[in-house]
C-alpha cells in the first residue's frame, strides 16, 4: 500500500467529509507527518514496502502520531534499525514527551532506556525489581538491578 | 481508460499534490496497452472487428462477466478468492426464474440478488469469523451452490415465464436504452459504484488494509473479520446480479448456467487486469481492462476463425504472462528502492 494509506488507517475519521474519504486531504496530512519525521520517500504515494526498515518504522510511527494519541506505548521501537534511524526515532520520542504526551517504552537496550526516560523501571523474571527516578541515571546501578533481580 | 496508479513512480518531492501523470505507473498500463495492440492487430486482420455492432455485441456478452469480476475484485484484493461465483450464478438463475414464475418479476430479482448475498454471507462468516481459508470455504460453497441449484429444480430447466414479466426480464439482459444496451449500462453502474466504494469509503480502505497485512490492519483498529464478511457478501451479491443478467438473456432458470468457465474467467479477468493475488494492490478499473482483454481477445479469434480449443490455450497463456509481468515489476520496484 502507498504510504498515505498506511499513515491514515488508524485515523480515517479526520479525512472524511460527509461520510466519504478525501484522499487528497489524506495526502496532505501524510505529507506533513512525513516531513516532521524526515521520512525518505518520493511522496505519500510511494509504496511503503519499498522503503528501508527505518523509514518503514517511521511510517508506522506516523500512523499513531496521526491519531494525536495522548498516551503512547513503544515496544522495542528501534530494534534492528541503523544508528541514524535510531537517533531519529529517539529524537521523535523526545519531542512527543516534550509536547506533553505520556510515553511508555519497553526496551532491552540499556543506553536507549537511560537516554530517553525520566523514570526507569527494571523487570527481572517477570517482576518489577527496581525503580530509578530523575536522570542522569547510574548505568552500573541499573545494570546490577537487571542482572541480580531482587537479590541485590 | 487509464487507471490512477497507487504509487508515484516519478519524483514530485515538494508538492503534496502529485500531478496526474506522475501518479500513473507505467507498469500498470500493461493490460491496457495489450488491449490497444489487440485492437490494432484485429482491425487490420479483419474488417468485421472494428464495427459498432461487433463492439456492442462483445460488450453485451461481457456485461455479466464484468459484474462478476467486479465482485471478485474484493476477495482478491483482500488476498482471498471466491470460487463459489459460478455456482451462485446457477443457483440464482433457478431461484430468480422460479420466483418470477410464482410471484412476479420484482420479487424474482430481489430473491436472486438476496440468494447471492446470502451465499456470500455464509462464506464470509466462515472465512472471517471461523477463520477458514477462503479457498476451502468457497470451494465447499461451489459444491453446495451447484447442488442446491439442482435440488431446487430437480435438475430441470425452468421455462415458460409468464408475460409481461418475461419481456421486462429479457429487457434487463438484451434491451436497449437509446443506443446503449441495458446490461452494459448495468455493468457500468456497478463498476462506478465499486470504484467509489473502494476509493472513497472507510470499508474500501479497510479491504486494501486487510489484503496488505491483516495483522497490521487488526492492530490499526480495522474490524478484519467483519470486513471479510462484507467482502464475500459483495462478491456473492454481484455474482447473483451477474446470474440475473445471464438468465435474462435466456429467459429461463438454468441449474447449469454458471457451471462453465465463468468462474475461471472472473478470476482470470481480475488477475489479467493486474490486481495482486497477494492482496492490497489493484482496483476495479484494472478488472474492467482484464475483462475487455479476455472478451476482445476471444472475439477477435472467433472472427479469424481460430478454434475455441486454441482460444483456451491463448487465454491461459495470457493469465500466466500477466502474473509473470506483475512479479517482475514488483521485484524490480523493491530492488530499486531508495
Amino acid at each position: 500500500m502507498p504510504i498515505f494509506k498506511n499513515v491514515t488507517l488508524a485515523s480515517l475519521d479526520r479525512d472524511m467529509v460527509a461520510g466519504t474519504l478525501r484522499p487528497q486531504r489524506e495526502r496532505v496530512r501524510t505529507r506533513r507527518l512525513m516531513d516532521g519525521l524526515a521520512v525518505k520517500a518520493t511522496g505519500p504515494d510511494a509504496l511503503t514496502r519499498t522503503l528501508s526498515g527505518g523509514n518503514q518504522q517511521k511510517v508506522a510511527l506516523a500512523k499513531w502520531l496521526a491519531t494525536d494519541a495522548r498516551v503512547l506505548l513503544f515496544d522495542e521501537p528501534t530494534q534492528g534499525l541503523d544508528v541514524r534511524a535510531k537517533a531519529d526515532i529517539h529524537r521523535i520520542i523526545h519531542g512527543l514527551a516534550e509536547a506533553g504526551a505520556a510515553v511508555l517504552i519497553v526496551s532491552s537496550d540499556l543506553e536507549e532506556a537511560l537516554g530517553l526516560a525520566e523514570r526507569v523501571l527494571v523487570m527481572h523474571s517477570g517482576r518489577l525489581v527496581a525503580e530509578f527516578r530523575d536522570p542522569p541515571f547510574e548505568p552500573e546501578a541499573v545494570m546490577e538491578a537487571i542482572t541480580m533481580g531482587d537479590q541485590a | 481508460m487509464t487507471e490512477r496508479s497507487d504509487d508515484a513512480s516519478s519524483s514530485e518531492r515538494t508538492t503534496s499534490r502529485p500531478r496526474f501523470w506522475s501518479r500513473i505507473d507505467v507498469g500498470n498500463l500493461g493490460p491496457l496497452i495489450a488491449l490497444i495492440v489487440m485492437f490494432v492487430i484485429y482491425s487490420t486482420l479483419t474488417p468485421n472487428f472494428l464495427t459498432v455492432s461487433n463492439i456492442t455485441n462483445v460488450l453485451v456478452q461481457s456485461a455479466a462477466l464484468t459484474v462478476l469480476a467486479a465482485g471478485q475484485t474484493f476477495p482478491v484484493l483482500s488476498a482471498g478468492l471466491d470460487l463459489s461465483q459460478g455456482s451462485i450464478v446457477s443457483l440464482v438463475s433457478v431461484v430468480t426464474a422460479g420466483t418470477i414464475l410464482n410471484f412476479g418479476l420484482v420479487p424474482g430479482l430481489i430473491a436472486g440478488v438476496a440468494t447471492g448475498v446470502a451465499v456470500g454471507l455464509l462464506s464470509g462468516v466462515l472465512v472471517g469469523l471461523a477463520r477458514i481459508q477462503p479457498f476451502i470455504v468457497t470451494l465447499g460453497m461451489l459444491y453446495v451452490g451447484s447442488g442446491a441449484a439442482m435440488v431446487f429444480t430437480d435438475g430441470s430447466v425452468i421455462f415458460g415465464l409468464p408475460e409481461p414479466a418475461v419481456s421486462r426480464f429479457f429487457w434487463l439482459g438484451g434491451g436497449f436504452i437509446g443506443p446503449i444496451p441495458v446490461p452494459v449500462l448495468i455493468a457500468a453502474i456497478v463498476v462506478a459504484l465499486i470504484y467509489f466504494v473502494l476509493n472513497y469509503t472507510r470499508f474500501g480502505r479497510h479491504v486494501y488494509a486487510v489484503g496488505g497485512n491483516a495483522q497490521v490492519a487488526h492492530m490499526s483498529g480495522v474490524p478484519v473479520a467483519w470486513v471479510k464478511v462484507g467482502i464475500y457478501m459483495i462478491s456473492g451479491g454481484l455474482a447473483g446480479l451477474g446470474g440475473i443478467l445471464l438468465s435474462a438473456r435466456v429467459i429461463s432458470g438454468q441449474p447449469l448456467l454458471g457451471s462453465g468457465d465463468l468462474l475461471l474467467l472472473s478470476i482470470g479477468a481480475v488477475i489479467i487486469g493486474g490486481t495482486s493475488i497477494f492482496g492490497g494492490e489493484g482496483g476495479v478499473l484494472r478488472t474492467v481492462v482484464g475483462v475487455l482483454v479476455i472478451a476482445f481477445m476471444v472475439n477477435g479469434l472467433n472472427l479469424l476463425a481460430i478454434s475455441t480449443f486454441m482460444q483456451s490455450i491463448i487465454v491461459g497463456a495470457i493469465i500466466i504472462a500477466s502474473v509473470w509481468a506483475n512479479t517482475i515489476r514488483s521485484r524490480r520496484k523493491v530492488g530499486g528502492a531508495p
